[in-house]
């Protein structure tokens, strides 16, 4: 391949301030929050619209090389990991808000847009974007969109997919097109949602119509601590099965409180075996009479103590806590790896007992910190990754609670993607001709394989290997998880 | 044809038996767009249901997937059609997980026995199709058919966690686990749910439900047009009330309800709005409503009670009676952002007028959605001119991105019109997206016998 030429036309198209190519440079790029898998990129481009990335792509397809779209990088399961010599798309540069629509109740965005500071310009109006990924500080819509990513308040709102009406898209053929509409119907094959959640392998993102929700009229946020995990697990089947939809239902275990109240004492007590955090969002009126069911149902499951926060202080004091739980992790081990395995909420107890016994089998701590209310886990494999062979049996350890999750009826990931972390456990959730559709399907709308690959679908041919000293998750400055 | 048809069910019945039975006597009630199959295959369960297709795949039969039949309407004319294969005899219910809010059915089953199913808990799925007796789970979702309640509980195909399918080819997929929150490789659901028969054919849905809430009620009023009732619920979708569907009715759907369902509501248009809730935030919620439709407005308020709410709201979802069900009338959709709503409404009046049609109106006006019904009013009325001058003033002044993002369809109408015009509204689409869904067509479906030219640009 003529490499001078590829990056001169790369050059042509963002402009030569917006490409970097130098070996410094690419080295910032070579992972995403999931630092174990690297790869070095041939080119960075930073591109400013639309037309610049249909230019990429289609440069991209030209030279045959393949290309990664990324966000902030915040992502857990190595989606925005260079394949090595690829083309690496950053949208840092289209980050702008194109249109607030409070009429119609949506806004229409850049992808790089990151995903608090929407929120925050429509707060005041009466509106915010309701998916609400942890790391919604520093992580974008774009990102969010590919990975379909959930949150805490997802339980009441839904995840992403629910709140994207339309999609600017180029096309792995470098056409420009929209996915959906800016309503809520559109003609033929729902390919908005489709492409949500698609990791970035089928098309680049480079626009998108967001819904926007009211904010609610009130909020009150709950502690209820338990002396048994499996208490507090049939406290949140109790609650849903009951028609309670709290905006919130965080559990959280032994050593995680443990954790988090050596860091920020959050007033979680510290003999508790398990706390959970709820909180209920809406008109007061619909709201105390919530109140009053998931008391009668902590206590009705042994719970040991039950608190409303009081204050706007209070509340804050208790969302610490979970917020800072990832970082207080750090006190307790040199790192940890993070999944995010999902299962019927009726199986939470036993496949947090799974885990304990799976944690002691590996002689890895396990703790977990999770959005309880929709079964979606955070079990977190402690260990220390300078301890020659540590890693590589805290992934063995990881995989078997993936495993666990899917034996309980559940699935490898319910908010983070397979990307590269977990493509190899795709062949225990799907058989063999589930597995070939979806690529077949990837190749109907990928036909050359340029985009993002090796990535959630097994790939004999794109395989990252082991970093070494890549520490599994590393949580950037300022985000909580 | 009669060869490779003759083959066909001599195979099946030799390998199959009981298992799957037939008849071409039934075939006249299983037309579509003027054509009757050959003959109507049910099959009794799944393993069966891929056999024949995997046959009719070999023989190149041309196969339509069958629920009620309700949505016969919608659709271009098959291009070819030899089998229907009806869902008749697979309705059973496979499990009702009730405390993980979880019904797993067969895809025949009816919305009305899953309704049933899943009400005897005090739980709902959501699913309003209009004629749930008749109308399947497996249909309802393949045709993402959402109703009035997709403002409280999302689109048809917000409710499916899991689907077991039958390819073309007669393989058997399963996508999805009955967990609430799955982004585990590509959301093959959300691609499947609104195919319409062509892609696969669903034959087990892992349904989502939620508590059916215990108190409901509702609130009318009237307003002097139509302008001024889709501001109010523009209005009452930016606070923070939380209705189950808001609806905004003209006076000839006004009147059809009061024939047809017994229920009075104010003229000339009304809005009426359904929340539910615990009794404290019920009663909250209606009074906060009344202020709302007061503020802005609104007359003679109309309050109506749990039952007749109920009742309301099945009836929302069908069509005006009377004239309005005559095989002529045009049953026009379009939707967009919600303050489109009153140029749809003024389309859809101008359309009836230019084509000598009488019209009815009923708006989703929460979710930018409006329907409308125009009854022939002459023997000269054009189908053609209503369409045309409903779909100009629809994207009337608009560029061509913000016509783009208008959709309309005609959900059923006279064959002779479905022949000249872009019956899904698949004319607003690009052609790299209709390439998308051309390819992702053939990975499915190579040899095209699953539903042939009934579905956007004849695919
Ligand atoms: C008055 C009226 C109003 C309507 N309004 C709407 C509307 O607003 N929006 C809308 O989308 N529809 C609408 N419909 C159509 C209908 O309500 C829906 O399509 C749906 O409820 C059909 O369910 P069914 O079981 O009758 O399916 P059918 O009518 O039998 O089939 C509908 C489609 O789904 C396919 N299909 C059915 N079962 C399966 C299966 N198991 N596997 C694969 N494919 C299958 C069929 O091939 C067909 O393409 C309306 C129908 C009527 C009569
Ligand atoms: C501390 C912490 C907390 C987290 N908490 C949550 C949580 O609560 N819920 C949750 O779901 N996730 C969470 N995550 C994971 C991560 O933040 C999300 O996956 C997020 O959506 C990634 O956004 P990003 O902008 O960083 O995307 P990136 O990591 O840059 O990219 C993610 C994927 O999206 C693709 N992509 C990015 N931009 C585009 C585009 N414009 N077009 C096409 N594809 C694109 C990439 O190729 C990649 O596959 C957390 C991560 C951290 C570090």
């Amino acid at each position: 391949m003529d490499s001078a030429g590829f990056i001169q036309k790369l050059t042509d198209a963002v402009g030569e301030d917006y490409i970097h190519t130098d070996p410094v440079a690419l080295r910032t790029y070579d992972c995403d929050g999931l630092t174990i898998y690297k790869g070095i990129p041939s080119a960075v481009v930073l591109p400013e619209t639309t037309e610049e990335v249909s230019r990429i792509v289609g440069i991209c397809r030209e030279y045959r090389v393949p290309l990664i779209a990324r966000g902030a990088g915040t992502g857990l399961s190595g989606g925005a990991t260079p394949l090595p010599g690829g083309v690496l798309i950053v949208f840092t540069r289209m980050n702008k808000i194109l249109e607030l629509d409070y009429v119609n109740r949506l806004a229409r965005v850049q992808p790089g847009v990151v995903n608090l500071h929407l929120s925050r310009e429509t707060l005041p109006h009466g509106f915010h974007y309701a998916p609400d990924p942890s790391s919604q500080a520093a992580c974008t819509i774009g990102g969010n969109t590919a990975e379909n990513a959930g949150g805490a308040h997802c339980l009441k709102y839904g995840m992403t997919t629910n709140h994207i009406l339309e999609m600017t898209v180029v096309l792995p053929t470098g056409e420009v097109v929209h996915l959906g509409a800016d309503g809520e119907d559109s003609p033929g094959l729902d390919l908005r949602g489709f492409f949500v959640g698609s990791e970035g392998t089928f098309a680049v993102i480079t626009e998108l119509i967001v819904r926007l929700t009211p904010n609610p009229e009130s909020v009150r946020t709950m502690l209820a601590c338990f002396a048994q995990v499996g208490d507090a697990c049939r406290t949140v089947s109790d609650v849903i099965a009951a028609g309670a939809v709290p905006a919130a239902m965080e559990l959280m275990d032994r050593y995680t409180i443990e954790a988090v109240e050596t860091v920020v004492q959050a007033g979680y007590p510290k003999d508790a075996e398990a706390v959970l955090l709820i909180e209920l969002d809406g008109l007061p009126s619909s709201i105390k009479p919530l109140e009053t069911l998931i008391r009668d149902i902590s206590e009705k499951n042994n719970c040991s103590s039950f608190r409303i926060a009081q204050t706007e202080e209070e509340r804050e004091g208790l969302w610490m806590g979970r917020k800072k739980a990832f970082g207080a992790f750090g006190v307790i081990a040199p790192t940890y790896y993070c999944l995010d395995g999902t299962v019927p909420r009726s199986k939470l107890a036993q496949v947090l007992e799974e885990f304990d016994e799976i944690s002691a089998r590996y002689n890895l701590r396990i703790t977990n910190v999770f959005h309880a209310g929709d079964g979606s886990l955070h079990p977190n494999v402690l260990f220390d990754d300078r301890v020659p062979g540590e890693t590589e049996r805290a992934i063995e350890c990881g995989s078997e609670v993936l495993r666990a999750c899917i034996r309980a009826g559940g699935v490898l990931s319910g908010e983070h993607g397979i990307g590269i972390e977990k493509i190899r456990e795709m062949k225990d959730q799907f058989d063999e001709p589930t597995l070939e559709i979806m690529e077949r399907v990837r190749d109907a709308i990928d036909q050359d394989g340029l985009m993002n690959p090796g990535k959630l679908i097994p790939d004999e041919e794109n395989v990252f290997p082991v970093a070494l000293g890549g520490a599994i998750a590393r949580m950037g400055g300022g985000m909580t998880k | 044809m009669a060869l490779k048809l003759d083959s066909f069910a001599q195979s099946l019945e030799t390998d199959l038996g009981d298992s799957v039975l037939w008849s071409d006597e039934r075939a006249e009630s299983f037309k579509l767009g003027g054509k009757a199959p050959s003959v109507v295959v049910s099959p009794a369960d799944h393993e069966a249901l891929c056999r024949v297709l995997s046959r009719a795949n070999e023989a190149g039969l041309a196969v339509f997937p069958w629920g009620g039949g309700t949505g016969r309407g919608t659709g271009y004319a098959p291009e070819r059609y030899d089998v229907a294969l009806s869902l008749e005899r697979m309705s059973k219910a496979v499990e009702f997980l009730k405390d993980d809010l979880t019904a797993v059915v067969e895809a025949g089953m009816s919305v009305e026995d899953l309704n049933r199913l899943t009400g005897a808990e005090g739980q709902t799925a959501g699913l309003d199709p209009p004629h749930p007796g008749t109308s399947t789970v497996g249909g309802a979702i393949i045709a993402d058919r959402s109703g009035p309640m997709r403002v409280r509980w999302g689109k048809a195909r917000d409710r499916v966690m899991r689907m077991k399918v039958a390819l073309a080819d007669g393989a058997t997929h399963t996508y999805g686990a009955l967990v609430v929150k799955n982004v585990t490789g590509y959301d093959m659901n959300r691609l499947l749910s609104g195919s319409w028969g062509t892609l696969v054919v669903v034959t087990e849905l892992a349904i989502r439900l939620y508590k059916a809430p215990e108190h409901t009620g509702a609130r009318a009023a009237s307003f002097s047009s139509t302008d001024a009732a889709f501001k109010t619920a523009r209005a009452l979708m930016a606070s923070p009330l939380m209705p189950i569907w808001a609806e905004v009715l003209d006076d000839a759907r006004i009147a059809s309800l009061a024939s047809g369902g017994g229920i009075a509501l104010p003229g000339p248009v009304s809005l009426v709005a359904s929340f539910g809730d615990f009794e404290e935030g019920l009663n909250d919620q209606l009074v906060r409503f009344e202020e709302i439709l007061a503020k802005e407005g609104g007359d003679d308020i109309v309050r109506l009670d749990h039952e007749t709410t109920s009742h309301l709201g099945r009836t929302l979802a069908d069509p005006p009676g009377g004239d309005f069900s005559d095989p002529a009338v045009l049953a026009l959709r379009a939707s967009g952002r919600l303050d489109q709503l009153p140029r749809f409404a003024e389309a859809a009046r101008r359309a009836a007028d230019s084509g000598k049609y009488r019209f009815a109106i009923s708006a989703h006006a929460g979710s930018g959605v409006l329907r409308c019904w125009l009854a022939p009013e002459s023997e000269e009325c054009s189908p053609l001119e209503a369409w045309r001058v409903f779909n100009s003033l629809c994207r009337e002044g608009r560029d061509e991105s913000q016509a783009r993002s208008v959709h309309l369809r005609l959900d059923s109408g006279p064959d002779s019109l479905k022949e000249q015009i872009s019956v899904w509204g698949e004319d607003a689409l690009e052609p790299g997206v209709l390439q998308v869904m051309r390819n992702i067509k053939k990975t499915y479906d190579p040899n095209g016998i699953l539903s042939p030219g009934r579905f956007v640009d004849r695919m």
